[in-house]
C-alpha cells in the first residue's frame, strides 16, 4: 500500500514536471525511472507474497505441533493414570497370591512369589514412593527387624515370615493407592456435599445415603455416622430409659447378683476378645474396663439374654470408634433391634434359624455349590454362624469388616445374607473342586479371610447377586425356621423332663440311690399298663407300670443278662429277647 | 494337597468339649501346629483341625472338631458329637468349677455319641501347678469310675498333649482290631480308606476343570 502511494506520488510529480518541462529527454528519463520503479515494486510484491506464504505455512506447522503435543499430553496423563491403576492392581495381585498351608489362621499363611526378589524390590520402591506422600506408612526395615507396628486402628503387626511381611505391606499400599485414586477423591467430595446438605440431621433411610455408605464411610466420618445409625435404631428405648440409663446400670452392677453370675464368664473372655489391638491387650486398660462395663451393664439391661459369647466382639468393635455409652447402645441395637431378641438367647434360636435361611438362599442363588456341599454332608453353618453372630468379626480382613459394618448398621441384617453369599459366590469354583470335609471347611473360612477387595465384595453383594430375595420373603423364612426350632426345643425339653422323672421314679423304686439304673425297653400290654425292663449290668428286672393307678410294681422276673427287646403279643403274652440269644415268653396274667 | 492318592488308611473323627476357657482351642492348635497359640480370639461355634498320625504303622487322619464352651452354644455344638470316634473332655486344673461340670459334659458325650466312642479326660494348664485347684488323684479316680482315659496336659508347654491325642487314637485302633468297633456302622466315627491310591476329590473320575459349572 505504502509503495503504491509512493508510486502514485512519484507519478504525480512526474506528470507535473512533464507538464512543466515539455522536453523529450526529460520524458524519456521519467519513463525509464518509472519502469525501474515498477520493476522494484514487482520484486517487492513477489517478496512480500513469498513471505506471507511462509508465515502462513509456519503458523500451520505450529498449529499441528501444538495439536500433537496436546494429544501426547493426554496420552501421558492417561498412562500415568494407568500406572496408578496398575500399581494398585499389581499390589492387589500380590495380595491375592497368599495361600494357607496349615490351618486357616494368618499364622499359617504364606506368600509365594515367582521371580525371586523382583517383586520384593518393586514393592519396596513403591513403598518408598508412597511414603513421600504418606509418611505414616511403615517401613520395610522397621518391620523386618521384628519391631511391632501399630496401625491407625490400634492393631499390632509383627512378622517373622518375610512373605507375610510383604503381604502386609501390600495391604497398606493398596489402602494408600486407593486413597490416591481419583474415584476416591470424588467419593470424599460426595460425602462432603451430602453432610453439608444434611447438616441438621441425616435421614437414615434415604436412597442417596445408601449408595454413599455402600461405597464406604470415610474414616473421619465413621464415628459420627455409626452413632447416627445406631441411635436411629434405639431412639425409642433411649427416650424410654432416659439419658443416664447406661450410667445407672453401671452403678447398679456391683450389687447385682445377676451381674455376678455373668462376671466370671465375661472376665474369661475380656483378654480373648481383641488381643492384637493395643486398646484391648493389657488387663485393666481403659479398653478392657469399658468392654467389661458395657457387657455387665447389658446383662442388667436384658437379663433374659445376659451374656453370650460374640457380644464381646461387637462391643470391642464399637469401642474402637465410640465411647462406652454409645458402644452399649450399639450392643442393644444389634441384639434387640437389628436382630430379633431370640438371636442371642439360650438356644441361639434366631442365629440358628438364619443359618437355615442362608441355606435356602444358597440353594436359590448358588445351586451348584449348595448341591456339592449337601452331597458331602457339610453344614455351612459351621463356618457362617460366626459371620452372623459376630458380624464377620475376625472372619474377613479389617478394612472389609469396616465396610460390612458400615452397610449393616444402615441397612440391617439382610445384608449379612448378601455378604455371605457374595463371599461364597466369589470362591464357589474352587470349593466345588474339593470333597474332603475339613479341607472344604478350611477353604470356606480362608475365602472370607482373604476378602481384601471390599469394593469387589460390595459389588457382588449388591449387583451381581441381583435379583436378591425381597426383605419380607427373608423375614417369612426366618419366622418359619424360628418356629420349627422352637418346636424342636420344646420337644427336647419335654423329653428331658420325662427322662428326669423316669430317673427319679427308678431311684424311688429301688430305694438304693447308689446302684446305677438303666432303662432298656418297654412294651404296652394293655391300655394304661406297660412292662418296663430296667437294670444294672449284669441284671435286668421287669416292673409293671399302671398309669391309671400311677404305680410301678416290681415283678420277680430277673435276668442275668441284658434284655434287648420286649413286645406284647395277642393272647396276653409278652415276648422278651435277651443278649444271650434267647427268647422268653410270659403270660401277662400269671407271669 | 488337593489331588493325589490317599496317604492315610483311616479317618478318625474327634470332638473336643469342656467349659469356657479351659484351653480347648489351644490344645488343638498345640497338637496340629506344635506351638502355643497366644493372642487369639476365643471360639464361637465350632472350629476344626486335622493331622495325620501313625498308629501301629498305619497312617490315620484325625479330623478334630473344637467346640465353643459357653453353655448356650451347646445348642449348636451338640450336632457335632454325632459319629465321633474320640471325645476329648477338657477341664482346667486351676478352676474347680470346670471340673465340677464334667458330669454334664460326660452325659452329653455318652448320650450323643455311640457306646464305643473313646472318651479321654484332659486336665489342662498343668504348667500352672502353683494355682492348682483340682488334684491329680481325684481326677484320676473320677476317670476310673467312669471308664475314661486320663492325662494332665499343658497346651502352653505342649506337655502330654501329643500323648492324649495319640492314646485316644491307639484305643480306637485297638477297638477296631478286636472287633468291638464296627466300621460299617454309620456312626462309628471311623472311615476306612482303601489301600489302592484313589483320588479324594471324585471317587469315580479324575478332577476335570471343565466340570465345574458354577
Amino acid at each position: 500500500m505504502q509503495k503504491d502511494e509512493i508510486i502514485e506520488d512519484l507519478d504525480e510529480k512526474l506528470g507535473s514536471r512533464s507538464s512543466g518541462h515539455d522536453g523529450y529527454d526529460s520524458k524519456k528519463r521519467v519513463s525509464a525511472l518509472s519502469k525501474e520503479h515498477q520493476e522494484r515494486v514487482r520484486v517487492l510484491q513477489n517478496q512480500n507474497r513469498f513471505l506471507n506464504e511462509e508465515v502462513r505455512r509456519l503458523a500451520k506447522l505450529r498449529g499441528q505441533e501444538h495439536d500433537k503435543m496436546r494429544t501426547l499430553d493426554g496420552r501421558i496423563r492417561g498412562l500415568e493414570g494407568d500406572i496408578e491403576v496398575w500399581k494398585l492392581e499389581y499390589i492387589s495381585l500380590i495380595q491375592s497370591s497368599i495361600r494357607f498351608t496349615g490351618s486357616d489362621t494368618m499364622d499359617d499363611a504364606e506368600l509365594s512369589l515367582f521371580g525371586g526378589d523382583r517383586h520384593k524390590i518393586r514393592i519396596m520402591s513403591l513403598l518408598e514412593e508412597a511414603r513421600r506422600i504418606n509418611p505414616s506408612l511403615p517401613t520395610y526395615e522397621h518391620l523386618a527387624s521384628g519391631e511391632v507396628h501399630v496401625d491407625c486402628y490400634g492393631f499390632k503387626h509383627q512378622f517373622v515370615d518375610d512373605g507375610l511381611l510383604l503381604h502386609y505391606l501390600c495391604q497398606e499400599l493398596s489402602q494408600h493407592f486407593l486413597s490416591q485414586a481419583s474415584s476416591h477423591e470424588k467419593h470424599q467430595k460426595n460425602w462432603m456435599i451430602y453432610l453439608k446438605n444434611h447438616a441438621k440431621g441425616v435421614a437414615v433411610n434415604k436412597k442417596d445415603l445408601k449408595s454413599l455408605v455402600r461405597g464406604g464411610i470415610p474414616d473421619q466420618h465413621r464415628k459420627m455416622m455409626w452413632r447416627v445409625f445406631v441411635m436411629a435404631q434405639v431412639e425409642e428405648i433411649v427416650s424410654d430409659k432416659g439419658a443416664h440409663y447406661y450410667r445407672s446400670l453401671c452403678n447398679a452392677v456391683p450389687d447385682s447378683p445377676l451381674a455376678a453370675r455373668y462376671r466370671k464368664q465375661i472376665s474369661l473372655d475380656l483378654m480373648r476378645t481383641m488381643p492384637s489391638n493395643v486398646k484391648f491387650s493389657t488387663p485393666g486398660s481403659k479398653g478392657i474396663m469399658d468392654l467389661q462395663d458395657v457387657l455387665l451393664a447389658f446383662c442388667l439391661h436384658n437379663p433374659a439374654v445376659g451374656y453370650c459369647q460374640g457380644m464381646n466382639f461387637l462391643v470391642a468393635m464399637a469401642l474402637l470408634f465410640m465411647d462406652a455409652q454409645d458402644a452399649f447402645w450399639t450392643l442393644v441395637a444389634v441384639t434387640e433391634r437389628y436382630h430379633s431378641p431370640s438371636y442371642f438367647d439360650h438356644n441361639l434360636l434366631g442365629a440358628q434359624a438364619d443359618q437355615s435361611v442362608l441355606h435356602d438362599l444358597m440353594a436359590e442363588k448358588l445351586p451348584v455349590l449348595t448341591t456339592h456341599l449337601d452331597a458331602i454332608d457339610i453344614e455351612i453353618s459351621t463356618v457362617t454362624l460366626n459371620w452372623f453372630l459376630a458380624l464377620f468379626f475376625d472372619a474377613v480382613p479389617f478394612q472389609t469388616l469396616l465396610r460390612i459394618w458400615d452397610v449393616f448398621l444402615l441397612e440391617g441384617p439382610k445384608v449379612l445374607f448378601r455378604f455371605s453369599l457374595a463371599v461364597l459366590h466369589l470362591h464357589s469354583k474352587e470349593i466345588v473342586q474339593k470333597a474332603d470335609t475339613i479341607s472344604v471347611m478350611r477353604h470356606l473360612k480362608a475365602c472370607a479371610r482373604i476378602s481384601y477387595d471390599a469394593d469387589g465384595l460390595v459389588h457382588v453383594a449388591f449387583r451381581t447377586l441381583k435379583p436378591f430375595p425381597r426383605r419380607h420373603d427373608i423375614v417369612s423364612k426366618q419366622t418359619f425356621y424360628l418356629n420349627a426350632l422352637k418346636e424342636k426345643y420344646r420337644w427336647r425339653d419335654l423329653q428331658r423332663l420325662a427322662l428326669q422323672e423316669r430317673e427319679n421314679a427308678f431311684q424311688s423304686l429301688d430305694g438304693d440311690p447308689e446302684s446305677p439304673r438303666g432303662f432298656e425297653c418297654c412294651a404296652v400290654t394293655r391300655p394304661g399298663e406297660a412292662w418296663v425292663v430296667y437294670g444294672s449290668p449284669p441284671l435286668s428286672r421287669i416292673c409293671i407300670v399302671d398309669c391309671h393307678e400311677q404305680t410301678m410294681t416290681d415283678t420277680e422276673i430277673v435276668f442275668e443278662t441284658r434284655v434287648l427287646s420286649i413286645a406284647a403279643v395277642p393272647g396276653e403274652m409278652v415276648l422278651l429277647g435277651t443278649l444271650d440269644w434267647c427268647v422268653y415268653a410270659y403270660s401277662q396274667n400269671n407271669r | 494337597m488337593a489331588a493325589g492318592p490317599y496317604n492315610y488308611s483311616y479317618i478318625f473323627k474327634y470332638i473336643i468339649i469342656g467349659d469356657m476357657g479351659v484351653g480347648k482351642s489351644c490344645l488343638l492348635h498345640q497338637f496340629t501346629e506344635k506351638k502355643f497359640m497366644a493372642d487369639c480370639p476365643h471360639t464361637i461355634g465350632v472350629e476344626f483341625g486335622t493331622r495325620i498320625i501313625e498308629v501301629a504303622s498305619q497312617k490315620i487322619k484325625l479330623q478334630i472338631w473344637d467346640t465353643a464352651g459357653q453353655e448356650r452354644f451347646r445348642a449348636v455344638t451338640r450336632s457335632y458329637y454325632r459319629g465321633a470316634a474320640g471325645a476329648l473332655m477338657v477341664y482346667d486344673i486351676t478352676r474347680r468349677s470346670t471340673y465340677n461340670h464334667l458330669s454334664s459334659w460326660l452325659t452329653d458325650a455318652r448320650n450323643l455319641t455311640n457306646p464305643n466312642t473313646v472318651i479321654f479326660l484332659i486336665g489342662n494348664k498343668c504348667d500352672l501347678d502353683a494355682q492348682r485347684d483340682v488334684t491329680y488323684e481325684e481326677a484320676k479316680q473320677f476317670a476310673e469310675e467312669n471308664g475314661l482315659m486320663f492325662l494332665e496336659c499343658s497346651a502352653k508347654t505342649g506337655e502330654n498333649v501329643e500323648d492324649a491325642f495319640l492314646d485316644t487314637a491307639k484305643k480306637i485302633y485297638q477297638n477296631i482290631q478286636d472287633g468291638s468297633l464296627d466300621l460299617n456302622a454309620a456312626e462309628s466315627g471311623v472311615q476306612h480308606k482303601p489301600a489302592t491310591p484313589r483320588n479324594p476329590i471324585t471317587t469315580d473320575q479324575p478332577p476335570n476343570k471343565e466340570n465345574c459349572s458354577c
